[in-house]
């Protein structure tokens, strides 16, 4: 009796569905194994995807970070996002300041957090210091593209010392809220703000006062103080006011100021677009692998199903179906095949991401997998796709077919 | 009104087959009359079948003409073809060639779903077609839960939705028992003389064929004998 009342549960069900989604249901296993297929596919997709999306925003950030900026540092420093070294006069700021087209500078000391410890993915925890006075004019004359906000707190009070502004990446790795105390390299630091989450940079910056950053550098590199460090900086940052050239002023800076080298936009934003593309490749190469196995086998599963209906297709064109209805409605059944691959991969795909980020939050303190509504809809549309154009070949083949001959197939 | 529905002179139609040819129609010469009731008789191989092909349009002849509902439908492209199969031409065939995924009213739907018709006029005009044949109880049946003579009944509602203006039904009765048969050939007599529908029917049996006022014979690709019986 129950098995009765399943059977007519699965019946309405059944009846309840389009003709192409029927058509798909008729051979279960075959197709399940043929969903299964796209499903692995897209599962990969989705969860390199997510790997991708996180450095892809990571890397945007950065680039909208950088695209108003020149960097001052010391003479074969290197980009001030790889760990430049070299330290250059605080007092070089003001000069710079007057350059036509600066809007406004900020001193900056870069250390890592944990110099040998785990680093999270795509971008590793870093110490700031900054001068909280030059942050907050320039917050007011050229406010940061990359919006920060407050979760708790805010920037220390011009003259403090031993105080931090965490994001929410390294607050969590330090297990640290507002008001709390955390120590760095035996200095204490008293947490008076902590950011909101921003998918770039500033989630995994440990900002402190200019000076603070400076003892750390002492600490960890103790003959740097016979070079009398008193107001040296790693780099200075020039934010240019709109309109004017930074590629070009930072061409013009070394011309004025020979013992330092400078960096425009451009060449800042160079190495963050080489690593985004080669993410972005690795995407495509995951795409073009679920593309191959799953099209070939949706060709597969329609090659079988347009023969083993051809007397059907045969009865359609003889009540009236043209060849364009035959077509569609073969499409339509592939592309659904590639729906419910795209659908179930991204379910797995999600879940599978939820898993490795609950990993990477234990390991690293931060999530490295990101799966976005582009990503998502991407994935279950390309996988549709896939499965029509995979069908394209049977279906013209079945739109082919000519119904005397078709109505005489066994 | 043409009171012929079809009107064919000089049908020639060869086929090649196992390396040799094969004259399936040999110069047939055909006109029937609008409500009427044709039966088709002849050996395997006599060309009834290839006849009935020609005539619906799924096939063409290699010469000759086959004016259908006033078309010389010989002279038309696929996509037109495709269009006086739909509007003119209702097909009837041996082994039922039910959609097995649709339900009888679903399968009834089919050629209206081709023509474009709205879902609801055509959802009504199914179920009046369905309930022409004595299957309103069935309709939301699959093919596979109806029996040989319920299933052949919903081939010829399928085949009378558009109402066109002919049926072709290829041994309607062949897969049935002699009592379903019987049914199936009343009910499509019925339907004849009720609503003028005109049918030609191809068939070996010889009790079927007494159903309808004319009987044609055929043998090798030719019409050997025209009977009225009516």
């Amino acid at each position: 009796m129950r098995l009765m009342k399943k059977a007519r549960r699965g019946e309405w069900f059944t009846l309840s569905l389009p003709e192409p989604m029927r058509n798909v249901l008729r051979h279960r296993l075959r197709t399940g194994l043929t969903v299964l297929g796209i499903a692995i596919g897209i599962f990969a997709l989705v969860v390199l995807g997510a790997l991708a999306e996180k450095v892809n925003i990571l890397v945007t950030g950065g680039e909208k970070y950088l695209s108003d900026r020149v960097a001052v540092m010391a003479k074969g420093a290197g980009h001030p996002f790889f760990g430049a070294q070299g330290l250059i006069p605080g007092s070089l700021a003001d000069e710079l300041a007057r350059l036509p087209g600066v809007a406004c500078v900020e001193k900056n000391i870069g250390i890592l957090l944990d110099p040998e410890g785990r680093a999270g993915f795509g971008m590793p925890r870093i110490i700031v210091g900054i001068d909280v006075n030059e942050r907050l004019r320039c917050d007011q004359v050229a406010p940061d593209p990359v919006e920060i906000e407050f979760a708790g707190g805010g920037w220390w009070r011009p003259g403090q010392r031993q105080v931090a502004v965490l994001g929410v990446d390294v607050a969590n790795y330090l297990s640290v809220r507002t008001g709390d105390e955390v120590e760095v390299d035996g200095i204490p630091f008293r947490v008076v703000g902590t950011l909101n989450r921003t998918l770039t940079g500033p989630d995994n910056t440990f900002y402190v006062p200019l000076e603070d950053a400076r003892d750390i550098l002492l600490k960890r590199q103790p003959w740097l103080a016979v070079a009398n460090v008193g107001d040296q900086v790693q780099n200075i940052w020039l934010i240019v006011k709109k309109g004017t050239d930074g590629d070009l002023l930072a061409r013009q800076i070394p011309e004025r100021f020979p013992n330092v080298e400078a960096m425009g936009p451009s060449e800042l934003r160079g190495p963050l677009q080489t690593s985004n593309r080669i993410f972005q490749f690795t995407i495509l190469g995951v795409a073009m692998v679920a593309l191959i196995v799953g099209g070939l086998s949706i060709i597969n599963t329609m090659v079988m199903a347009v023969a083993e209906r051809v007397r059907e297709i045969g009865v359609k064109k003889a009540v009236g179906a043209a060849d364009s209805d035959i077509l569609w409605e073969y499409l339509t059944e592939a592309a659904f095949i590639g729906l419910m691959g795209g659908l179930i991969g991204l379910g797995l795909g999600v879940v599978g991401v939820r898993i490795l980020n609950h990993f990477a939050q234990e390991a690293a303190g931060a999530p490295i997998f990101l799966v976005t509504m582009r990503l998502a809809v991407g994935s279950v549309a390309f996988a549709a796709g896939l499965g029509a154009a995979a069908g394209i070949l049977p279906a013209m083949r079945a739109a082919r077919l000519r119904p005397v001959e078709a109505l005489q197939a066994e | 009104m043409n009171p012929h529905v079809v009107v064919a002179r000089g049908l020639r139609k060869t086929y090649r087959m196992g390396g040799g040819i094969v004259q399936a129609l040999n110069g047939v010469d055909l006109m029937v009359e609008r409500g009427s009731m044709v039966a088709i008789m002849g050996r395997s191989g006599s060309g009834k079948t290839t006849l009935l092909n020609i005539l619906g349009g799924l096939d063409q002849p290699d010469e000759g003409q086959v004016v259908l509902d006033g078309v010389d439908i010989t002279r038309l492209n696929g996509r037109a073809l495709t269009r006086v199969r739909r509007e003119k031409v209702g097909f009837v065939f041996q082994e039922f060639n039910l959609i097995p995924t649709l339900t009888a009213l679903e399968n009834v739907e089919l050629p209206m779903r081709y023509a474009r018709i709205p879902p609801g006029q055509r959802r009504q005009r199914a179920l009046e077609a369905l309930a022409k044949v004595g299957l309103s109880h069935r309709v939301h049946h699959r093919p596979s839960q109806l029996s040989g003579g319920e299933q052949q009944r919903v081939a010829i509602a399928r085949a009378l939705v558009m109402q066109p203006a002919l049926v072709l039904a290829d041994e309607p009765t062949g897969e049935l028992d002699s009592n379903t048969a019987a049914q199936v050939i009343e009910l499509m007599e019925t339907l004849n003389r009720e609503l003028g529908q005109t049918f030609i029917i191809v068939t070996h049996d010889a009790g079927v064929a007494r159903h309808c006022g004319r009987i044609l014979k055929m043998e090798d690709g030719r019409i050997i004998s025209d009977e009225r019986t009516a």
